[in-house]
């Protein structure tokens, strides 16, 4: 029998909890499908999201009737939005990246209560190495200097209104 | 204006280094594989290296005066 056939056939993850399909489900969410963006396209959509909560932003303030700066306080509001959807996005494919390094898989069998250790056999772990370098490393390190850009954007704006407010 | 004060534009001048590097060298997955993953890209070090200024240079901002 063919080597990658019986890993599927012996393999007592169900299918929700396997790592690939994990992977599979998370580069086709909308939540997540910026980070497989294009170099260009992919400043250009950031950029067009900060936009949109800027807007989304000067609309609750005018609702609100909050008397700040509005500039400040629209900036700060659609930067943490990004910050906290990059740092979502962080933490779920580094958990999907352990599991992909690792080579005993935790899952649940029936439920929470039911949990189980499956070891992966050598191949399994070749291959889920290889992918974990070579798809999953590039977008954490993606993400992670995202998070840095829009953390020194921040701290741009805030040197700027120290100087002009 | 408030205050023009020297680490105001260090702040503002690193961060402008900070973006203008992360917008060169953000790859995307395709890029990455290609490379030689070995070696470390001598951009990216200088990279981390303005980071952690930076950030060092925030939290001591922050300590000594008010924002």
């Amino acid at each position: 029998m063919n080597l990658n056939i019986k890993i599927f056939l012996l393999c007592p993850v169900p299918d929700d909890q396997k790592p690939i399909n994990e992977y599979i489900q998370l580069k086709e969410n909308n939540f997540s499908k910026l980070i497989f963006s294009s170099n260009k396209s992919y400043f250009s959509k950031l950029i067009l999201d900060f936009f949109f909560f800027f807007v989304l932003s000067t609309l609750i303030s005018f609702l609100l009737k909050l008397n700040y700066n509005l500039i400040l306080f629209n900036t700060f509001f659609s930067i943490n939005i990004l910050i906290s959807i990059f740092l979502i996005n962080f933490l779920r494919w580094s958990q999907l990246l352990n599991k992909f390094r690792n080579s005993r898989l935790f899952y649940e069998e029936g439920s929470w209560y039911d949990g189980q250790i499956w070891e992966k056999p050598l191949e399994l772990i070749k291959n889920d190495k290889l992918l974990s370098i070579q798809k999953i490393e590039p977008l954490i390190n993606r993400i992670t200097k995202t998070i840095f850009l829009i953390f020194s954007f921040t701290i741009f704006i805030i040197s700027l209104s120290r100087i002009f407010f | 204006m408030n205050s023009l004060n020297p680490v105001s534009i260090i702040l503002i001048l690193n961060s402008m280094g900070i973006i203008s590097l992360v917008l060169t060298q953000n790859e995307t997955t395709k890029d990455y594989t290609t490379q030689n993953s070995s070696r470390i890209n001598p951009i990216e070090n200088l990279l981390w290296i303005i980071i952690i200024f930076e950030i060092l240079m925030f939290l001591i901002t922050g300590k000594i005066t008010d924002f």
